[in-house]
């Protein structure tokens, strides 16, 4: 008998059309389970910052529902409140999340807002600017930042409030890759403690690498999900979504058909995996 | 504009006490502009210059160019109060009359005119002292210190990082704009300039909204709560502020208050 781990959040048949009359979603249903990892992948347009702020009640469907926690979601101040202090949500473009004069105050923002003492909130923030590696930007505006460490900022501002589910609308672009290792190792440490992660990303090699679970999107609708294995391996499917495919498959495709890996082994995931395989004389796992 | 701003974060005096520099930018500015004494005028441009340029750091070429700014203004302002036109003979200090009409400068007017002008550099020096050492959400931190309604300081807040955005998405437009030969002839800058107007409110305003949002997303509830910097008065500063604005007022008591202007 296999376990199902729970579903935190879901949408359900979700449709969405913005003023000016473009349908950004048109009927999305999804489940995210409980401290996984999801993906959402798709082209630009495809739907997935909308969704994303559907998931905290910045938006409200014209359709359909949104679950948190196994009951639909109200959208009365005090439950919103309590959702947003549960889910929260990482902007695409860290320019129209920052507001404060310094990178300290900044982060402080969302934490006072959750009711907390002076000291408690004083202590997260040292906490969140030490694990992102911005201590020394502390006094520093947010306008002279670059843009790499205003995305950092705008990460910290949201893990201050310590959410049970974090939304990062695409947490890599625009980082150095080391910084961008920082942030994966980050979330990996989050996620170990139990947060659950979504994160929209262009990045198909980091997708691939590192979710548990995939939804691709395209306009305004979700075409298919599954695990990263399955999703980069269906050929038609990349296609259409106009995805390109982790250059771990590639490779693991590769040494399959000329026989350094054994036909009936999964694709590796990580770097690492593919180097222990062959090392290891292609034992499965 | 900009680099006042950098230097405000950026300065030897930066990590004295707002409410220092800010009392110490006001109370003389006051001075300056109620006793209207040339002498005093005088004074506290040399004293404010000081305190720009050998105790906040600031490269005394940068704090000219500064005061440069509304000297052009002033100049024009002070002509037109120093030069006299009348029918009736004036005592004249020098002038010319054609016809029946006489015009020039008198003695009161060159005084009225210099105390005018000092005066007005003054107040300005008070000003860029402020501008220069201390940061924008500084002064809006000792104003909410001093009660000034929270609407207003929000505002002012929000206005302030907005004319970075703009700026930003300004200068974005013009870059991509430049580098596609729009601004290459006269008629092709017209109407790049009237493009990026467009374009830049239609941004602003989106970014305006994304930005509520965003603040609606950590739950923002009708106040901008964010943490407050830990700053120490410092006793010698206000006895020196103290000391300072003090003699400023014997100054101007000596030389009788206000008997100009
Ligand atoms: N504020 C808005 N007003 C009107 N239409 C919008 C607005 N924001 C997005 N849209 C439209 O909604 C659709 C979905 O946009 P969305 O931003 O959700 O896509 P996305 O998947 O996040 O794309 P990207 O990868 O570029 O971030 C697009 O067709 C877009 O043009
Ligand atoms: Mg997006």
């Amino acid at each position: 008998m296999v376990l199902l781990p729970e579903v935190i959040l879901e949408a359900v048949n979700v449709e969405f059309a913005f003023p000016g009359g473009a349908r950004a979603l048109k009927g999305v249903s999804l489940q995210i389970f409980q401290s996984k990892k999801t993906a959402i992948i798709g082209p630009n347009g495809a739907g997935k910052t909308t969704l994303f702020q559907h998931f905290n009640g910045i938006l409200r469907p014209d359709g359909g529902k949104i679950r948190f926690a196994g009951r639909d979601i109200s959208y009365q101040h005090a439950s919103l409140l309590n959702l947003r202090k549960n889910v929260g949500l990482v902007f695409q473009d860290p320019d129209t999340q920052l507001f404060a004069g310094n990178v300290q105050q900044e982060i402080s923002f969302g934490p006072l807002n959750l009711g907390l003492s002076k000291e408690e909130v004083r202590c997260r923030v040292e906490q969140v600017m030490s694990a992102l590696e911005i201590e020394e930007l502390k006094d520093k505006p947010t306008h002279y930042l670059s843009y790499g460490m205003k995305k950092r900022v705008a990460l910290a501002a949201v893990l201050a409030m310590q959410p049970l589910v974090l939304i990062c609308d695409e947490p890599t672009s625009w980082l150095d890759s080391r910084q961008t290792r920082r942030i994966v190792d980050f979330f990996q440490k989050i996620n170990g403690q139990g947060v659950t992660i979504i994160f929209s990303t262009h990045d198909v090699d980091l997708a691939y690498t590192w979710a548990d679970y995939i939804y691709v999107m395209k306009e305004g609708a979700v075409i298919e999900s599954g695990a990263p294995e399955n999703i980069f391996q269906n050929e038609a499917l990349l296609k259409e979504a106009e995805l390109t495919r982790p250059w771990l498959v590639d490779i693991g495709q590769i040494l399959k058909k000329m026989g350094y890996l054994p036909r009936e082994t999964s694709l590796p995931r990580t770097k690492e995996e593919l180097y222990h395989n062959l090392m290891d004389g292609v034992c499965p796992r | 504009m900009l680099r006042i701003d950098q230097f405000a974060y950026e300065n030897r005096l930066r990590s004295v006490h707002p409410a220092e520099k800010f009392s110490y930018a006001v109370l003389t500015l006051t001075i300056c502009l109620v006793a209207s004494r040339p002498l005093i005028s005088l004074a506290i441009i040399l004293v404010m210059g000081g305190s720009i340029v050998l105790q906040a750091g600031i490269p005394p070429k940068f704090y000219i160019k500064l005061m440069l700014v509304p000297m052009v203004f002033l100049l024009v302002g002070v002509l037109t109060v120093a030069l006299q036109v009348s029918r009736v003979s004036l005592p004249l200090l020098w002038g010319l009359t054609v016809w029946n009409l006489n015009a020039g400068v008198t003695a009161a007017s060159l005084g009225l005119a210099a105390n005018l002008f000092l005066k007005s550099l003054g107040a300005v020096s008070c000003l860029y002292f402020l501008a220069l050492t201390t940061p924008v959400l500084e002064i809006i931190w000792v104003m909410k210190k001093a009660k000034v309604p929270t609407l207003f300081l929000e505002l002012m807040l929000l206005v302030y990082r907005f004319i970075f955005v703009l700026m930003e998405t300004a200068s974005k437009i013009y870059i991509s704009q430049a580098s596609r030969h729009g601004y290459a002839s006269l008629k092709a800058s017209y109407s790049s300039i009237a493009w990026l107007a467009a374009n830049l409110f239609a941004k602003s305003y989106c970014h305006a909204r994304q930005l509520f949002a965003a603040l609606l997303a950590r739950c923002y509830q009708e106040e901008l709560k964010v943490l407050e910097m830990p700053y120490s008065l410092s006793r010698k500063n206000i006895a020196m502020v103290a000391l300072f604005e003090l003699a400023l007022l014997v100054l101007a008591w000596r030389t009788g208050v206000g008997a100009a202007a």
